[in-house]
């Protein structure tokens, strides 16, 4: 019985060729984009679940909910220890910027590093596996290393590495560390990444001062003996770890906060954090699970509306074999095998698309995702989704076409169900809606994304390089900028902390004159020197920038921006007293108020900022970046010409720069991620959309042929003809387009608020993304409607 | 029955060695050989023949429905073997009511909108319309079916609409392939008497029908034999 169902099904498949080929492109394609995104998400949830302990181990938080920040003192961790009975260990991770980056070497193999510092106890709580060393003592010896695999084989080739020496250059000399453990490369989905990590012991060995409980620029984690469960414990917690602070700091404001964060949530729920780098965001796995829903549904709509107008179809077929004898049972197996059949051609085609596209979508995601199909979930996975799709779609045509008595489907009399024609279009019109408001989405993020491109951002982000320069290298400064500053495409030349603003200091500890009490404001602190307005370009709203003619600049005078007037509400800013507490007190003068400049990105408005010149003794600590302003269109040469200088009179310090106006866009690569991913599965939702419209503008075609044969015997156009049949389709998606619209327009608005700088929403989006629908289904169905029309109209009224 | 009319003895169907022919693999199946048939203005003729004679095909080529896989057809004069598809449509249009063997209703129209479709693709104006469309819905006693659609007909009833609906524009020629085959005698009779009206006032009329009695109806009879002519009966 099974194999005749089989044969009968796979003849029909011949059969109704393009029908068929329509429904399995359309599942298939739908079907492989979900798998991607779920590949995607499932790897967005698999951050730091691998870790033992991982649900019991909490990231320590500072400030509220404004200005959170990851970074607490290092005396936090060694004091939760010794205080807090409830928690089984505490440690801490200092990840240094990346433009600390030091120089590493060993023999003649020399490169830049990200350096990391840690507690003793760092990997009794953190069970990242050994390969080399011991766990318990690997960080007690102030000259020792912890590197990763991958470092090892960098520098030492097959070797073992533990007991070599590693040397490191900082702060302008070389010191040397014994490699006393290698770990496994931390797996891509790890929060902590860090190659090479130090005891924070090692610090204090190069006798640098440590300014304690002041100094706040570790994470710390806490370890958990039983797991807080509910929301009170963990606020408990908090606030014991804030006592233990203040026990111990009486500096610290009493409005101070402290909250915990799981580890496991801090990939997706660490955005806004300062100090806390995530690339990920539990907003854009919502948004893709989305996504990948609304292409699955496409896709099965299609499916379902394809398989049932099949079936209507053969309704003449279905009441013969039941006048001849079939039983219920057997038609009902016959249109499930069928649809099964189809089902899992749809999935072949399904892992061939994921197969073809998963390198591309690996690129556009920044992931190396790959298919386990060893993987027994993975592939009992697919074949439920496989077999529910396929019995899902086959049962409508099944139950209700074998449910007739054979006399009324012969005798025409089974009107193929006007509820059926009405649930058809309802569902494309669902269709387009969901295609549609993907089409706006698209255009929207494209627009905000222009938007952010094109604003004036208060200051000139083209045509300047930014070089990293650290600690001592600094010395070689004033010599390099006259130098560079004999050509004359060099525009201007400055130095300053790094300046994308994620290294910046930002502090509470600011006092002026009618500060009120419990004022908490926040400001952060930009240290630069006297170039810096000219090179950047900033526009000045009163006084003036820091000069060269003043030398009193250096030590007592400040330049502020318009969001910090306002936040000290100033009438007058020129010339009043304020002080700032940073890693000392400094008092001065505003001697100058910038227009507000976007230093940040347009995610959050723009906040206060105090640029100060650094003390002489600290300049080496604060300044880590040259920047250099050329003349535009002489990027190559002048670009040349910098390392040709910078080789000559920085000998050794390593020539490492970018452009400006290209680390600003890094600020924006989840929304630049999302904006090619959305125009990707966009096109392919309209794409499964239309093919699903095209199936059944042939089906209705081919359902109306007798009525089209007799209109053209009674004078109907060609013109006329393609009218009639494109007419109704069109009217779906105009439907379709008033559906998606108020959709589109919610979905968006909510978007954009993680800008504070966004552009609206206008008319010309909705009537663009609606025409794009349009005249992608009018071309679809015109196909069908011309070629109906065109036919011999004898040859379709034979069919009688 | 208008003057512009040319007279009754001007030909206005000729056909000259017309056959239509399928051909199935290498094998052509003839259903109409060597057809050579002249109509004039003003004729009403019957043909009549055993079933799969080639009666329908004759008529749908008369017709401008169907093409002569050989032979020439002349229709007022203009060489119809020659023309486009548009053009004979329009001819087709202008002097033709088709009445077919399965009526060909349009499912989703209702009766008073099957009548209305022929008017509207020769774009008569709308008062005009609807009182033809009265007019006709009377004169064939149907005017309580008229928001019915044709599912809701007994077979009878629908083909009294698809001979309705061919002769709302007063055509020149009414083509009308069995169309009492459905029709209890004494409506029969009605539609040969309607026929037979409409003949004496100048419309050409061909049908096809099976029975001797309706063909009397008519001044000549063609008899199709295997798809020839047979020797013509002489009244
Ligand atoms: N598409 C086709 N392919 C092959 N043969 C065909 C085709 N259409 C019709 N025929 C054949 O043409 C012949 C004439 O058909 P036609 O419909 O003209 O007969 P008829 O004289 O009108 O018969 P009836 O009295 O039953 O209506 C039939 O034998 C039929 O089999
Ligand atoms: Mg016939």
């Amino acid at each position: 019985m099974l194999k005749s169902h089989l044969i009968i099904a796979l003849r029909n498949l011949i059969r109704f060729k393009a029908f068929s080929s329509i429904n399995i492109l359309g599942l298939g394609v739908g079907i492989g984009c979900t798998i991607l995104i779920l590949l995607w998400v499932q790897d967005e949830l698999s951050y730091d679940r691998s870790l033992k302990n991982a649900e019991n181990i909490y990231m320590v938080l500072r400030g509220d909910k404004e200005a959170l920040t990851a970074v607490t003192s290092r005396l936090l961790a060694p004091t939760i220890r010794e205080e807090l009975p409830e928690v089984a260990d505490a440690t801490n991770l200092f990840k240094l910027p990346e433009s600390f980056n030091f120089y590493f070497r060993y023999g003649n193999k020399g490169f830049e590093e990200r350096l990391s510092l840690a507690d003793t106890n760092f990997f009794s709580v953190f069970s990242f596996a050994f390969r080399e060393g011991d766990r318990a003592t690997a960080l007690m010896d102030p000259g020792s290393a912890v590197i990763t695999d991958g470092i090892r084989k960098k520098y030492f080739g097959d070797d073992n590495a533990v007991g070599k020496t590693l040397s490191v250059t900082a702060f302008g000399k070389e010191y040397p560390m014994r490699v006393s453990a290698v770990v496994d490369d931390f797996p891509h989905n790890s929060t902590i990444q860090s190659p090479i990590i130090f005891p924070n012991s090692w610090l204090q060995s190069l006798g640098l001062k440590d300014y304690g409980w002041k100094n706040q620029s570790v994470q710390t984690f806490i370890h958990l003996k039983d797991r807080v469960r509910d929301d009170a414990g963990i606020r408990a917690l908090s606030s014991q770890i804030k006592a233990c602070e203040l026990r111990h700091d009486v500096f610290q404001p009493e409005t101070l906060e402290y909250s915990l964060l799981p580890l496991t949530r801090s990939h997706l729920y660490g955005g806004g954090i300062k100090f806390l780098t995530t690339t990920g965001d539990i907003k854009y796995v919502r948004i893709f699970l989305a996504i990948a829903a609304i292409i699955l549904l496409i896709a099965g709509i299609n499916y379902m509306n394809l398989t049932t107008a099949l079936g209507l179809r053969r309704t003449k077929e279905v009441g013969i074999k039941k006048a001849v004898g079939a039983s219920r049972e057997m038609l009902v197996a016959q249109f499930l095998v069928e649809s099964l059949v189809l089902a899992f051609i749809a999935m072949a085609l399904a892992m061939l698309f994921v197969e073809l596209f998963l390198p591309e979508f690996n690129q556009l995601s920044g992931k190396q995702l790959v298919i386990e199909y060893s993987n027994p979930l993975f592939v009992a996975l697919i074949l439920t989704v496989t077999v529910i799709a396929g019995l899902l779609s086959g049962s409508y045509p099944a139950f209700f076409l074998s449910s007739f008595a054979p006399d009324q489907v012969l005798k025409g009399k089974v009107k193929p169900g006007i509820g059926g024609v009405f649930t058809r279009k309802g569902l494309v019109v669902f269709q387009f809606a969901l295609s549609i408001v993907m089409i706006i989405c698209t255009i929207v993020v494209f627009n905000q994304l222009a938007f952010i491109r094109n604003s004036n951002l208060g200051f000139d982000k083209e045509n300047v390089v930014c070089i990293s320069l650290t600690g001592e290298a600094n010395n070689g400064y004033e010599t390099l900028k006259t130098r560079l500053e004999t050509d004359p495409d060099i525009l201007g030349v400055t130095r300053s902390e790094s300046m994308d603003s994620k290294g910046w200091n930002r502090t509470r500890g600011v006092g002026w004159q009618g500060k009120q009490n419990g004022d908490n404001a926040s400001f952060w602190v930009l240290g630069a020197d006297v170039d810096l307005a000219s090179t950047y370009r900033i526009a000045m709203s009163q006084g003036r920038f820091f000069s060269r003619q003043f030398p009193s600049d250096q030590t007592n005078a400040f330049v502020v921006n318009e969001a910090a007037v306002k936040a000290m509400g100033m009438k007058s800013p020129l010339n009043q007293d304020i002080s700032v507490f940073l890693i000392d007190r400094r008092e001065g003068k505003i001697i100058g108020v910038t227009k507000d400049f976007h230093f940040a990105s347009f995610h959050t408005a723009v906040e206060p900022l105090i640029i100060a010149i650094p003390d002489i003794n600290q300049q080496n600590f604060f300044y880590r970046t040259v920047s250099i302003r050329f003349r535009p269109g002489t990027v190559s040469n002048s670009l040349a010409f910098i390392e040709k200088t910078w080789k000559e009179q920085m000998r050794d310090v390593p020539f490492s720069y970018y452009f400006y106006d290209e680390s600003l866009k890094a600020q924006y690569s989840a929304e630049q991620r999302m904006e090619t991913i959305f125009k990707y599965f966009s096109f392919l939702a309209i794409l499964i959309a239309s093919l699903g419209l095209f199936g059944l503008a042939s089906f209705s075609a081919a359902q109306r042929i007798k009525e089209i044969g007799i209109r053209k015997v009674l004078g109907a156009t060609v013109t006329d003809i393609t009218l009639i049949l494109s007419r109704e389709f069109v009217m779906l998606v105009v439907l379709s387009n008033v559906i998606a619209w108020p959709v589109a327009y919610y979905v968006m608005d909510r978007w954009l608020e993680n800008f504070a700088y966004r552009t609206g929403i206008s008319w010309p989006t909705f009537l663009l993304a609606g025409a794009i629908a349009l005249s992608v289904a009018l071309l679809t169905v015109s196909y069908q409607a011309i070629r109906a029309a065109l036919a011999n109209p004898v040859e379709a009224l034979r069919y009688e | 029955m208008t003057d512009s009319r040319s007279s009754a003895s001007e030909p206005l169907i000729r056909l000259r060695g017309i056959a239509r022919w399928y051909s199935s693999g290498f094998m052509k199946s003839y259903v109409l050989r060597e057809i050579n048939l002249g109509i004039r203005e003003g004729e009403f003729v019957s043909i009549m023949g055993p079933s799969g004679s080639g009666k329908s095909t004759l008529l749908h080529i008369l017709g401008m429905l169907d093409e002569p896989s050989a032979g020439e057809y002349e229709f007022l004069g203009e060489q119809v073997h020659k023309l486009s598809a548009k053009e004979k449509t329009e001819l087709h249009k202008h002097y033709i009511g088709f009445v077919f063997q399965s009526y060909h209703l349009i499912d989703d129209l209702t009766v008073y909108e099957n009548l209305e479709t022929p008017l509207l693709y020769k774009n008569v104006k709308s008062s005009e319309r609807k009182s033809l469309v009265s007019d006709v819905l009377d004169r064939f006693q149907i005017v309580a079916k008229k928001d019915l659609f044709p599912n809701q007909l007994s077979g009878g009833q629908q083909q009294l609409v698809g001979i309705a609906r061919a002769v709302i524009t007063s055509p020149r020629l009414i083509l009308a392939d069995e169309p009492t085959g459905n029709l209890n005698s004494a409506q029969g009779v009605e539609i040969m008497e309607l026929f037979t009206k409409l003949n004496r006032e100048g419309t050409t009329i061909v049908q096809v029908t099976h029975s001797e009695k309706n063909a009397s109806y008519g001044r000549r009879t063609i008899n199709l034999l295997d798809g020839r002519v047979e020797e013509p009966t002489h009244d």
